[in-house]
């Protein structure tokens, strides 16, 4: 079902949407969320989560894309419960596992949020990766916003270990120097 | 907030194009057949029930809630069943169906349409399970086991925040007949079991299965059950038929026991961490006699 329709059913209250959404979207955001949680079961909870939230939030949200809408939806969920779930244990961000790389070219300072915001630098994130070919823009975008292991990557994609590796360090390597000369970076 | 936290949290603006071509790209590119990952999907259905009015907390930012803040109940409920569809949601339990010897052989994910034509689970959906759900839910799937022609047992997984479940079960119920309860899960599971001539003998609620000690029981009739003091490690020897490994590497265990004695059928459930399997029925008896919700 294309996202049109999706967001027509749900603007029009009709219940059947969330089976056409899980029909479409399940074993993916499913993937998403395991991707993060390591957990299959935490991460079939986390996408019912998101349906609620999806249910509940359009009408009135009208996004352009609902694909991405429930994405970033099944995302911000899946972070925010693995954060709650290794607070405690203090095993540091989940992203620190994934994106340890981020060291080598976000922003520096005692707070980075002081000279940058996550909506900046999603910002320039975005227009850097449209300005990649599509095959490095994918290895990206899979990497860092689904959070997927090279391997997996590999499978999706259908890509050698070698070039993903390549592609990524380009692609961190390019983004530096992005921030760097829009006067973001320092170190 | 930390680069990598920065990072991420970034991550979610970029744009919708770039998610949606990700998406999309899976099986597209390079002329390979992607696979997104190696997760399993399998057949289940969905059973939709929506709250008549229960809104969230929503912030610009959807998704970016903690679980305690992203459900607010208005205070109005109702639970209508008006679709089930055919659903990619892998069900833990039909990935290991019993093979073999006593219990339950078949289990099913009909829709709505193939549970009303089952002529042994009258109205089952329509009636049965709503009657006996804490309102104002979204029901989203359900599982029935199917002994030969027989109703056993219905599940259905509702997304909630579990607190609110409980809270609101044990308004409808009584705080009396409930076990305790702990855990953070966000969704949990309720289920019907009844007996073969459509008596319903329990129903309960189970949250995740982490602990061995979150499922709360709503005993319709007690009398009819194997009681928890009843229980003895020669009816466990005798019963138990199915030892569910869905993921022993991080949640061990989930043990299923069916007690089936001809005119009553109780099931047990509980999950351990380790192999289960390998216990004694003296051990798995130790286990279950721990719990203390049990002895409810």
């Amino acid at each position: 079902m294309d996202d049109r329709t999706v967001l027509r059913m749900l603007n029009e209250r009709d219940e059947s949407v969330l089976g056409e959404i899980r029909k479409t979207h399940g074993r993916g955001c499913i993937s998403l969320a395991n991707n993060y949680l390591n957990d299959r079961r935490d991460a079939e909870e986390v996408f019912s989560d998101a349906l609620l939230t999806v249910w509940n939030s359009i009408p009135p949200d009208s996004p352009g894309s609902f694909t991405a809408y429930l994405y970033r939806t099944v995302r911000n969920i899946a972070l925010a419960r693995y954060r709650d779930m290794h607070r405690q244990k203090r095993e540091g961000d989940l992203t620190a596992v994934a994106l340890d790389d981020a060291e080598g070219f976000i922003p520096g300072g005692v707070d980075p949020v002081e000279s940058l915001t996550a909506a900046e630098l999603g910002s320039v994130i975005s227009a850097y990766l449209k300005s990649l070919p599509e095959t490095d823009r994918n290895v990206f975008v899979c990497r860092y916003f689904h959070n997927m292991q090279l391997n997996d990557i590999k499978k999706k994609l259908g890509l050698g270990l070698r070039k993903i590796r390549n592609s990524l360090t380009r692609s961190r390597e390019g983004l530096r120097e992005k921030l760097k000369k829009e006067g973001y970076y320092y170190e | 907030m930390n680069k990598n936290t920065l990072f991420s949290e970034a991550m979610s603006y970029i744009d919708d194009s770039l998610i949606t071509e990700s998406v999309r790209a899976d099986g597209q590119q390079n002329g390979k057949r992607g696979v997104f990952i190696s997760l399993a999907a399998s057949a289940a259905a969905v059973a939709v029930i929506i709250p008549v009015a229960m809104t969230a907390a929503r912030t610009a930012f959807p998704g970016g809630l903690s679980d305690a803040d992203s459900l607010s109940d208005t205070g109005t409920h109702g639970v209508t069943i008006d679709e089930v569809s055919p659903a990619t949601d892998p069900g833990f339990i039909d990935t290991d169906p019993p093979s073999e010897g006593k219990g339950p052989d078949v289990y099913l994910h009909p829709t709505v349409e193939e549970l009303r034509e089952m002529d042994n689970i009258p109205d089952l959906v329509p009636d049965l399970v709503p009657n006996y759900l804490p309102d104002g839910y979204v029901f989203n799937y359900v599982d029935l086991l199917m002994d030969g022609d027989d109703f056993l047992f219905c599940k259905a997984r509702l997304i909630d925040n579990r607190n609110n479940i409980i809270e609101r079960a044990e308004e409808k119920y009584g705080s009396d007949r409930f076990a305790a309860v702990s855990g953070n899960s966000s969704s949990i599971e309720f289920g019907i079991s009844r007996k073969r001539d459509g008596e319903v003998l329990e129903i309960y609620a189970d949250g995740s299965p982490f602990a061995g000690t979150e499922t709360i029981v709503i005993r319709e009739d007690y009398s009819q059950h194997i009681g928890f003091n009843e229980l003895t490690p020669e009816i466990i020897e005798e019963s138990r038929t199915e030892c569910f490994d869905y993921d022993p590497t991080m949640r061990g265990y989930l043990y299923e026991v069916f007690l089936d004695a001809g005119e009553y059928t109780v099931r047990y459930r509980y999950s351990l961490c380790g192999d289960a399997e390998a216990l004694s029925a003296e051990e798995l008896y130790s286990v279950i006699t721990s719990c203390e919700y049990m002895k409810k």
